[in-house]
C-alpha cells in the first residue's frame, strides 16, 4: 500500500481538474480550495501543485489564460478543456468504482 | 490515454517551449512569483508585517528553484533540453575556436574524402547501365581453349543471330578514327578528327535506344556499306552548331560522301564511359567481314523470360558447332557471354573496392583522433562534470550533452566536408585526365542525393559515436575527487581511462601503418615502371597524327607520298630525323599476325602470332632504337619492285632464332595488302632492340616490322627528333605537310615524353590517391600521438621534476619521453603490421611485379613512420625539459 502522500500525489490531477470543472482559477486559488473543502486534511504540499499543474496544461486536459489579478500583478487562470472534462468524468467514475468497492471490503464483518 | 487530439493541442506549447524559451521561464517565475505575492498578502492580513510576512510566503512555499525545476521537467521534454545542450555547446566551442576548427577540420577531411569516394563509386559501380532494361544486356565473347575472351567477328556474330533463339537483338562495335569534314564538304573546311563507330544495324535496337531526331540505319543499308552517318548530340554541338537542319546534310569522312540520317540524344554513350565515340557508320562487311578476323565488340539483348544461363549454355552450343564447321578460322574456337553489366564494371570493381577501403580507414583514424580530443576535453571539464553530476544529472544527461556537442561538431564538419568534396569531385576529373584512368570527361561526378543521405548518415554515425565514448570516459567520477583537484591524476588512478587513450592511439596508429603500406607499395609499383627503359628515348621527340583518304591514295601513291614528306620534314631546320609509323610503343593496343619460316610448309592455323608495325626507315633512328644485328631499312634498297624486307626484334630473334642466325632467313607473313600478297616472302634484314608494344607494365612481343617503303600506310604518326622547341616548329611541319598535300588534317605537335607519361596513367592514379590519403592520416596519427604524450608528461611532471632535482640527465628525460611516445607507435605498428599481411590479399590483383611483402617497402615506410613518431615526441621531450623543479615542486 503506497503512503498517503504517495496517494493523494496519484489524485491530485484529478482533484484539480474536479476544482477547475466549477470554475476557472489561479494556482493560488486552486490551493487554498483545496484545504477548505477537504477540511485541511489533503494539504498538498505546494511543491507538487504547480509542476501538476503545468503537466495537465501539457496534456491538454486544461488550458491557461494569463488575466490581471486582484493583487495588480499578472496571473495564469486555468481552465478545463473538453478533453479535460472527458477525462475527468471518466476518472471520477472509475474512482466511484474503486472507493465503493474498497468500502465494501473495508465494511466486511463476517466472511 | 493519449489520443491524437492530445497532439493537436500539444504542439503550440512545445513549439512555444522550443522556441520563446525565455518567455516561458519568464511565465513560470511571474506565476510563481504571484502565488508567494498571495501567500504573503494572506500572512499579512492575520498579523504579520509585511518583510516577516514574504519571508514566511516563501518558507511555506518550500524550494522555490525546486518547483520551478519540477515545472521546467513537465514543461521541457528532451527535444527543448538537447536544443538547449546544442545552444551550450555552441556557446562552448566559440569559446574554444583553436579546438574547435581543429575537430571540425579533422572531420571535414574524413566526411569529405567518403562522401567523394561514395559518389564515386555510386556513378561507376552501383548505378545500372543507361539503357532500358540493362539486366536484359548481355556482352558477347568468342573464346579459345586454353585461352580467355578474345573479341568476335562479324561473320560469327550473324550465325549467332541466326541461330540463337535466346536473342532479341544483337549488335557488333569497333573503333575506327576518320578526318571529318563538315558542312558542304567543299575543300576548304578543315579536317577534324573523330572517333568513328562502326556498328552492325542492330545495336540500337539492342540498346533500346532511339535517336533524338532522323533515324538509325536498317539492315539492308548495313550490307550495302550505304553512306549514311548517324551523330552524336556533342558532335552535332560543335562541329556543327546545332544547325536544324542537319538531317540529310552531306559530310565527308575521309573525302568519301556521307549523309547525315539522324542525331542521338545527349547523354548516349557506348560503349563504355572511357571510351567516347563522336558518330556511327555501318560497318563495312567487305572490309571486315571475313571470318577469320575478329575486331568487334558485341552485345545482345536476351528476350523476355530467357535465363543467362540457359542463353549461355545455348550460345556455347553454337560456338563449338561453329568451330566444327569452319575449322580453318574457328580452331579451337568457341562463344561465350557475360551480363554486360559484369563486362564493364569488372576492371572497375577492386580499384574502387580498395579505394573506399582506403577512405574508410581515413575515416577511423579521423574519428579516433575526434574522439581523443574530445577526451582530453572532457578531461579538463572534471570539475564541471563533478558539479552537473551533483545538481542531480544523471548518465542519460551527460550522454545527451556530449551528444549534442559531438552533433555541433560532425555537422559543421560534415558542411564542410561536402564543400570539400565538391571540390575534390571537381578536381577529379582533371586528376583523372592526369592520370588517365576512369571516366571520361563527360561523365559527371557531382554530389547528389544518395550522397548527402551518405553525408548525413556518417555525420549521425561520428556523432553517436564520438558522443558516447566521452560521456563513458566521464562517467563514474567520484565527485569529491575530482574537485580535489579538478580530476587531473587520472593517470594514476583511473588506469582504463588512460589505457582507452593509448589503445586509441595505438590503432591510430595501425591503421596509419596499413595505409602507408598501401600507398608505399603503388609508389614502388609505379617507381619501378617510371625507372625502366622503354626500349626507345622520347626525350627531344615529338609526333602528330595523319591520315591519307583512301579515295585519293593507292598504295603506291601512299609509299610516295610518305618518301616525299619524308624528305621534306627532314629538311625542316633543326630537324635531326623524321619518319611515319602507324604505332608508337607503349600504345595499349595489341596488333599481330601470324608468320612462318620459308618451307615451314604449316596450314595457316598454325603460324606464330607475333606482334606487327608498319615503320618509316628513319623510324629507329629517331626514336634511337638500336640495331642490334644487320641493317635497318633504306628507301633506296627497300623500295617497290626490290626483295621485300622485315626487321625483327631482339625477342623475335631470341624465340624462334633458336640457334641458327636468324638474318637472310625468310619469312610468309599472314598480312597481305594491294601490292603484296600473302603467298610472298619477305627476307629478315635486321634485328632491332627490344621496346615496349602495350605498356610498360607488359610483355615485349616477338615484333616484325615492315617498311613503309613497300607497304602503303594510311594511317598514324609522325616522330620528329628535333631540339627546337619554339613555336615555329609547328608551323614549320605543317608548312612540310601541306606542300605534299594541303587537304590533310592540321597538323597538332604532342611530344614523345607526354605519351610516355600518358602510359603509365593507370599505375600513377592509385599511387597519387593512396599516397594522398595515407599522408593525411600519417599527419593525424601524429597529432593524436603527439596529443597523448603530452599528456602523459604533462600527469608526470612532478616525477620529472623530482628526477631532474635529484640529478637527472637531460638525455635520460629525453629518453624517457621517447620511450613513451616510441612504444605506443610500436605496438601500433605491430598491429599494423599483421593487418596489412591480413588484407593484403586484396591487393595483389592491382600490384605489378611487387609483392605485398615487399621488404624494402616495409622498412622504408617503417622508417618514415618512426622519424614522425619521434618528431611528434619532441615537443613534449622539450617541454618536459623546460620543467622548472621549484615551481612544480611547489604545486604539491
Amino acid at each position: 500500500m503506497s503512503k498517503p502522500a504517495d496517494l493523494v500525489q496519484g489524485m491530485l490531477d484529478l482533484l484539480i481538474l474536479k476544482i477547475l470543472n466549477l470554475e476557472p482559477a489561479h494556482g493560488w486559488a486552486i490551493s487554498q480550495r483545496l484545504k477548505q473543502v477537504s477540511g485541511e486534511v489533503l494539504a498538498v504540499s505546494d511543491g507538487s501543485l504547480y509542476p501538476a499543474l503545468h503537466k495537465l496544461e501539457q496534456q491538454g486536459w486544461i488550458a491557461a489564460e494569463w488575466k490581471t489579478s486582484e493583487l495588480g500583478r499578472r496571473a495564469k487562470y486555468y481552465s478545463l478543456t473538453r478533453l479535460g472534462r472527458r477525462h475527468l468524468e471518466k476518472e471520477t467514475a472509475s474512482w466511484n468504482r474503486l472507493s465503493s468497492a474498497i468500502t465494501r471490503v473495508i465494511c466486511l464483518e463476517r466472511i | 490515454m493519449r489520443g491524437p487530439l492530445e497532439w493537436f493541442w500539444r504542439i503550440p506549447l512545445r513549439l512555444r517551449s522550443l522556441f520563446r524559451r525565455r518567455d516561458v521561464e519568464r511565465d513560470l517565475d511571474d506565476e510563481l512569483t504571484f502565488h508567494l505575492a498571495m501567500q504573503a498578502k494572506q500572512n499579512h492580513e492575520s498579523g504579520m508585517d509585511a518583510s516577516q510576512a514574504w519571508q514566511a510566503a516563501r518558507r511555506q512555499f518550500g524550494g522555490y528553484t525546486q518547483q520551478q525545476e519540477g515545472c521546467r521537467d513537465r514543461i521541457f521534454g528532451w527535444i527543448e533540453t538537447f536544443a538547449q545542450d546544442l545552444r551550450y555547446a555552441a556557446r562552448a566551442f566559440r569559446r574554444f575556436p583553436a579546438f574547435s576548427a581543429l575537430v571540425v577540420m579533422t572531420l571535414a577531411i574524413g566526411i569529405g574524402a567518403n562522401t567523394a569516394v561514395f559518389c564515386t563509386l555510386d556513378r561507376l559501380l552501383l548505378s545500372s547501365l543507361p539503357y532500358p532494361e540493362p539486366d536484359r544486356l548481355v556482352a558477347l565473347h568468342e573464346t579459345q581453349t586454353g585461352k580467355g575472351y578474345r573479341p568476335v567477328s562479324l561473320a560469327n556474330l550473324l550465325d549467332w543471330k541466326t541461330q540463337c533463339a535466346a536473342f532479341d537483338s544483337v549488335g557488333g562495335f569497333m573503333t575506327r578514327s576518320y578526318g571529318l569534314r563538315g558542312g558542304t564538304g567543299d575543300a576548304g573546311t578543315p579536317v577534324s578528327v573523330i572517333a568513328t563507330g562502326m556498328v552492325t544495324a542492330g545495336l540500337f535496337r539492342t540498346l533500346g535506344k532511339e535517336p533524338l531526331i532522323g533515324r538509325t540505319f536498317t539492315e539492308q543499308e548495313e550490307l550495302q556499306h550505304a553512306p549514311v552517318i548517324l551523330i552524336t548530340d556533342l558532335l552535332w554541338e560543335r562541329q556543327f552548331h546545332r544547325i536544324p537542319d542537319i538531317i540529310g546534310r552531306s559530310v565527308q569522312l575521309n573525302e568519301e560522301p556521307y549523309t547525315v540520317i539522324g542525331v542521338l540524344p545527349p547523354g548516349f554513350q557506348f560503349p563504355a564511359p572511357e571510351i567516347t565515340v563522336d558518330a556511327y557508320i555501318p560497318i563495312n562487311h567487305r572490309d571486315y567481314g571475313g571470318r577469320g578476323a575478329r575486331p568487334l565488340e558485341a552485345v545482345a539483348r536476351l528476350k523476355a523470360g530467357v535465363t543467362l544461363e540457359a542463353a549461355r549454355a545455348e550460345l556455347r552450343g553454337i560456338g563449338r558447332r561453329l568451330a566444327e564447321a569452319w575449322p580453318q578460322d574457328n580452331l579451337h574456337g568457341g562463344a561465350d557471354l557475360e551480363s554486360l553489366d559484369q563486362a564493364w564494371k569488372s576492371g572497375i570493381r577492386r580499384p574502387l573496392l580498395l579505394l573506399t577501403i582506403t577512405a574508410l580507414l581515413l575515416l577511423a583514424i579521423v574519428c579516433t583522433n575526434v574522439i581523443n580530443l574530445m577526451l582530453a576535453r572532457a578531461l579538463s571539464r572534471g570539475r564541471e562534470m563533478a558539479v552537473r553530476s551533483a545538481l542531480g544529472a544523471n548518465f542519460r544527461d551527460l550522454l545527451r550533452q556530449t551528444c549534442a556537442e559531438a552533433l555541433v561538431l560532425s555537422v559543421a564538419g560534415g558542411a564542410l566536408g561536402l564543400l570539400f568534396a565538391l571540390g575534390a569531385l571537381r578536381i577529379l576529373p582533371l586528376v583523372l585526365a592526369l592520370s588517365g584512368a576512369g571516366p571520361s570527361a563527360q561523365t559527371e561526378l557531382s554530389v547528389n542525393e544518395p550522397a548527402l543521405v551518405f553525408a548525413s548518415v556518417l555525420c549521425l554515425l561520428v556523432t553517436l559515436l564520438c558522443g558516447l565514448v566521452p560521456a563513458i570516459f566521464a562517467r563514474g567520477e567520484a565527485p569529491n575527487v575530482a574537485f580535489k583537484e579538478g580530476g587531473a591524476n587520472q593517470a594514476r588512478r583511473g588506469g582504463w581511462r588512460l589505457r582507452l587513450r593509448q589503445s586509441l592511439v595505438v590503432g591510430q596508429v595501425a591503421v596509419s601503418l596499413m595505409l602507408l603500406f598501401s600507398a608505399g607499395l603503388f609508389l614502388r609499383v609505379f617507381l619501378q615502371l617510371v625507372a625502366r627503359h622503354p626500349g626507345f628515348e622520347s626525350a627531344q621527340v615529338y609526333y602528330f597524327g595523319f591520315g591519307l583518304p583512301e579515295v585519293r591514295y593507292s598504295e603506291r601513291q601512299m609509299i610516295e607520298f610518305h618518301r616525299l614528306l619524308g624528305e621534306r620534314l627532314r629538311a625542316v631546320p633543326g630537324v635531326e630525323a623524321a619518319g611515319a609509323v602507324w604505332r608508337l610503343p607503349l600504345n595499349g593496343r595489341n596488333l599481330t599476325t601470324a608468320f612462318q619460316f620459308e618451307g615451314a610448309g604449316l596450314p595457316m592455323t598454325e603460324w606464330s602470332w607475333v606482334a606487327v608495325n608498319t615503320v618509316d626507315p628513319a623510324y629507329f633512328a629517331t626514336l634511337r632504337i638500336p640495331l642490334l644485328e644487320g641493317r635497318g631499312f633504306s628507301w633506296d634498297t627497300d623500295r617497290v619492285g626490290r626483295p621485300r624486307a622485315v626487321v625483327v626484334n631482339r625477342q623475335f630473334a631470341r624465340l624462334f632464332g633458336g640457334n641458327a642466325r636468324i638474318l637472310g632467313r625468310r619469312v610468309q607473313l599472314r598480312w597481305s595488302s594491294e601490292l603484296n600478297s600473302r603467298s610472298e616472302l619477305w627476307q629478315i634484314v635486321g634485328v632491332a632492340g627490344d621496346t615496349y608494344q602495350e605498356g610498360l607494365a607488359g610483355v615485349i612481343r616477338p615484333q616484325v616490322y615492315l617498311p613503309v617503303s613497300q607497304i602503303g600506310l594510311d594511317g598514324g604518326s609522325y616522330v620528329i627528333r628535333t631540339s627546337r622547341t619554339d613555336a615555329g616548329l609547328e608551323r614549320d611541319l605543317a608548312a612540310a605537310v601541306r606542300a605534299v598535300d594541303p587537304n590533310l588534317e592540321r597538323v597538332r605537335l604532342h611530344t614523345l615524353d607526354e605519351w610516355v607519361h600518358d602510359s603509365l596513367r593507370d599505375r600513377r592514379l592509385p599511387a597519387l590517391l593512396t599516397a594522398l590519403f595515407a599522408g593525411v592520416g600519417l599527419l593525424l596519427t601524429v597529432l593524436g600521438l603527439y596529443g597523448i604524450v603530452a599528456y602523459e608528461i604533462g600527469q608526470r611532471r612532478r616525477e620529472i621534476a623530482i628526477r631532474v632535482a635529484l640529478g637527472a640527465a637531460r638525455s635520460q628525460v629525453i629518453a624517457m619521453v621517447l620511450r613513451h611516445g616510441l612504444s605506443l607507435a610500436g605496438a601500433g605498428a605491430a598491429i599494423g603490421m599483421i593487418g596489412f599481411l591480413a588484407g593484403s590479399r586484396v591487393l595483389e590483383s592491382q600490384l605489378y611485379a611487387v609483392k605485398p611483402e615487399d621488404p624494402v617497402t616495409a622498412a622504408a615506410v617503417l622508417l618514415l613512420l618512426f622519424t614522425f613518431a619521434i618528431l611528434a615526441c619532441l615537443m613534449p621531450a622539450r617541454t618536459a625539459l623546460r620543467f622548472d623543479p621549484m615551481s612544480v615542486l611547489r604545486e604539491l
